[in-house]
């Protein structure tokens, strides 16, 4: 068995997921693909269901710690705990409880404790209490006065689980929770340079969404590094959502048009009405069937419940936004947690800061928006930016 | 072909610059602090350019120390004269300065001591006579550009020299010639500048070498400790090869500086001259004074639009300070020319070597003419 050789193994424990009746294999099987397709660089890691969880068998070379932070960004893992199997009756359990206490004790500190005993296999000669106080006066006996038994508060808890074997840990991490990736379709992510779209992304990821996105440049008005820093961030981004096509849209000449036939004051919500509009053609040739930008409620000018009317009206798919009620900072926090704050705060424009209104209308009506508008040719600028379109895949991979 | 008008960033080294390295990096790659022959021979060399780098501002080579750069020459200047002062330091600054000098004076504020901003007069050079003398702490230091990285605004040193003279006389004068060296006459001892800080690479030298030229180095407190090179007061072992070919770099430079002025100042109209007679819209940034070879200039569209479109075409410009790192922060000194943030956005820099040409500069115009047209509305 080759679970048998390998010493280190992690528990994954899944929560929402068993709420899901029959989809749950569904669900499980999605789970344990995206764990294999993300612990990938890691080489020879195993993903096995193991009953209501799953195991992940982790060889001697490869390092628990890294792939327990590997795992913290697959969605639908509620958490995580580094185990040991007891190869061999309750003596090997105690030694093995007492290697584990020997190394956190080291440090001089003392500690009170209890053990948290589950018997599954109920043909195991003694009982979970058995198991808990003989294996706690064990532990009493080797380490006191370091440590001490308090079973209401403990600074820690040493877990037994019995089942066809024995298992022992300490640790319980906290996965991220939220729905496998893939489980709840796909969606097209509006991607900038900014700080917000891939939190956006994030956000819908843990849902379960499948993400693709697409993303507008305005060459020469913005740099080829604008489109360097928006890869980046998406290939960051594959860490937890998976690889990820990434649309870039050439919208150099139809901005020009907008900004010489629209009034300045609209140009910024004539621009997001033609990309959403791009954007849901778009997709029609792709799985996805929603849109997903990083708009927050009065964040910026085009932001307000007006000017949101005003962009969404031009297409009828759904358009998450999942960050309209967050708070900036509360966005920011979040960025750096994903690891795409550094990069997003890149010192470079992008269309969004190159052609702005310089007056924004706050509260643009719809027909206003319409007014603005009638000098162009809607259809034909849709086209045009369709067929100015190159796709490219981001991948995992290319974060090594 | 590409044509290169960012010399105010880089003056690529001419061939002849760069045959003479090869050369003496084939012969003289050696420890001038080595006691054998060949170590002999690489300090003999440095003698031998340190003495003529020196003549080229009429300085002594005593007074000349060698750094990694221009942005270590100031560092040096400015840290290791300001703070060790036994009472309460107090440095002016021009609205005008480089980020080099900038950077380190506020972190000289950080650290206590006391900084001063000398306004920039409608040239954009700083006008000393609006700094309040009568009240408050005597200044350490003053410190001024020679000539603007961004608009080639040329100050007078002779008047900070008087106003100090008549006001402060215990107060030193620090020159950042970065821009200015190559480029304008300069003669240390006859002024009473006390510190001119250079970067070698501007003048056409090979990368990596700037000098502090100075009068009170014995108060200059050094920045880098080791084996005690260069008297203590810049540790590291002398590259003499490379100071071989920078000595080489300045002297050409020295010799033909009227040329090149001459030639910067016939460039410089030739743009003004086409741009005007394709009625391309533009608006000169770079005050009437100021040196001709680098020229700010603005068009209907913003500074960096166009440098990306020049360079496509292989026409290579500079979009105001190229050591700013792409970061977009008010402009000082265009903003003391009245120039609106903008303006400034829309401005470019265009700096001329001693081998641009008139036909490089209509290539330039006509280029400059298409973009417009194409990317000018915004």
């Amino acid at each position: 068995m080759d679970k048998k050789q390998q010493k280190n193994l992690v528990l994954v424990r899944v929560g929402e997921i068993m709420l899901k009746g029959m989809n749950r294999y569904k669900f499980e099987n999605r789970l344990i693909a995206n764990m294999r397709h993300r612990l990938r660089p890691f080489g020879k890691v195993s993903v096995e269901k193991d009953q209501s969880r799953i195991l992940v068998g982790v060889p001697d070379d490869v390092s628990v710690d890294e792939v327990i932070a590997a795992l913290k960004d697959v969605f639908g893992i509620v958490s995580l705990s580094p185990l040991t199997v007891i190869e061999g009756g309750f003596d090997a359990l105690k030694e093995t409880a007492i290697e584990s206490l020997s190394t956190l004790l080291e440090d001089g500190k003392p500690r009170t404790f209890k053990v948290e005993t589950k018997r599954v296999d109920k043909t195991f000669p003694l009982g979970s209490y058995e198991v808990s106080a003989e294996l706690g006066s064990v532990l009493v006996d080797r380490f006191a006065p370091l440590l001490s038994v308090d079973v209401h508060d403990p600074d820690l808890i040493v877990r037994v689980e019995i089942r066809n074997r024995i298992y022992f840990y300490r640790e319980i991490v906290p996965g991220p929770r939220g729905l496998p990736v893939g489980m709840s379709g796909s969606g097209m992510l509006l991607l900038s340079g900014g700080i917000d779209s891939p939190v956006a992304g994030y956000m819908m990821a843990s849902r379960g969404m499948q993400l693709e996105s697409i993303y507008f440049h305005t060459y020469p008005y913005t740099g080829d590094e604008v489109l360097e820093k928006v890869r980046d961030l998406g290939r960051i981004m594959t860490r937890f959502s998976g690889d990820m096509m990434l649309h870039i849209v050439d919208f150099t000449s139809i901005q020009l048009e907008l900004s010489q036939k629209c009034p300045n004051d609209m140009l910024t919500i004539v621009m997001r009405r033609m990309m959403m509009r791009i954007a849901e053609r778009f997709m029609e040739g792709t799985r996805s069937k929603s849109l997903i930008t990083g708009e927050s409620l009065g964040q910026v000018a085009s932001q307000t419940q007006e000017a949101l009317l005003a962009t969404g009206s031009v297409v009828s798919c759904p358009v998450f936004r999942p960050l309209i009620g967050i708070d900036k900072d509360d966005t920011v926090r979040m960025a750096r947690a994903i690891g795409t704050f550094e990069t997003s705060i890149l010192p470079y424009a992008d269309c969004c800061t190159v052609f702005v209104s310089r007056h924004p209308k706050t509260h643009p009506s719809l027909e206003a928006a319409a007014d603005a508008e009638k000098a162009l040719d809607i259809e034909a600028l849709t086209l045009k930016g369709l067929e100015h379109i190159t796709s490219e895949r981001l991948s995992l991979r290319d974060n090594m | 072909m590409s044509i290169y008008l960012d010399h105010a960033a880089t003056s690529p080294p001419t061939k002849n610059v760069l045959d003479y390295y090869r050369d003496v990096l084939s012969q003289f790659a050696y420890n001038p602090s080595s006691m054998h022959g060949a170590g002999k021979k690489a300090r003999a060399l440095i003698d031998e350019s340190l003495d003529s780098i020196a003549s080229c501002f009429g300085a002594t080579p005593e007074q000349v120390i060698v750094t990694s750069g221009g942005t270590e020459a100031i560092n040096m200047a400015l840290k290791g004269y300001v703070t060790p002062r036994r009472f309460t330091p107090h440095l002016l600054i021009s609205a005008g300065e480089h980020k080099a000098v900038t950077a380190v004076a506020n972190l000289l504020k950080a650290d206590g001591v006391k900084v001063t901003i000398i306004p920039l007069d409608r040239h954009g050079c700083p006008d000393i006579s609006k700094v309040e003398q009568t009240k408050g702490l005597p200044p350490t230091m003053i410190s001024v550009i020679g000539v603007s990285n961004e608009t080639g605004a040329a100050t007078d040193i002779e008047s900070i020299v008087a106003w100090r003279n008549e006001h402060v006389p215990h107060a030193v004068i620090h020159v950042d010639a970065v821009q200015a060296a190559g480029k304008q006459a300069i003669d240390f001892s006859g002024s009473d500048v006390d510190f001119l800080s250079l970067s070698a690479h501007k003048w056409g030298a090979p990368m990596g070498l700037g000098f502090l030229v100075a009068k009170k180095h014995t108060l200059l407190t050094p920045l880098i400790s080791g084996a005690g090179q260069q008297g203590g007061l810049r540790s590291g072992s002398e590259n003499a090869p490379l100071i071989a070919a920078t000595a080489l770099a300045l002297t050409a430079a020295i010799d033909s500086l009227d040329k090149n002025k001459e030639t910067a100042g016939r460039l410089k109209e030739t743009l003004v001259d086409v741009l005007t007679e394709k009625n391309v819209p533009f608006d000169l940034v770079s005050p009437d004074s100021a040196l001709p070879h680098i020229v700010a200039i603005s068009f209907p569209l913003m500074g960096e639009t166009l440098v990306r479109v020049l360079s496509d075409q292989g026409i290579y410009i500079g979009r105001g300070a190229a050591c700013s790192g792409g970061k977009q922060s008010e402009n000082m000194a265009l903003s003391a020319l009245g120039i609106a943030s903008d303006q400034s956005r829309r401005t470019v820099r265009i700096s001329f070597g001693p081998e641009n040409n008139e036909a490089e500069i209509e290539a330039l115009a006509t280029a400059i003419e298409a973009a417009v047209r194409q990317y000018g509305t915004v």
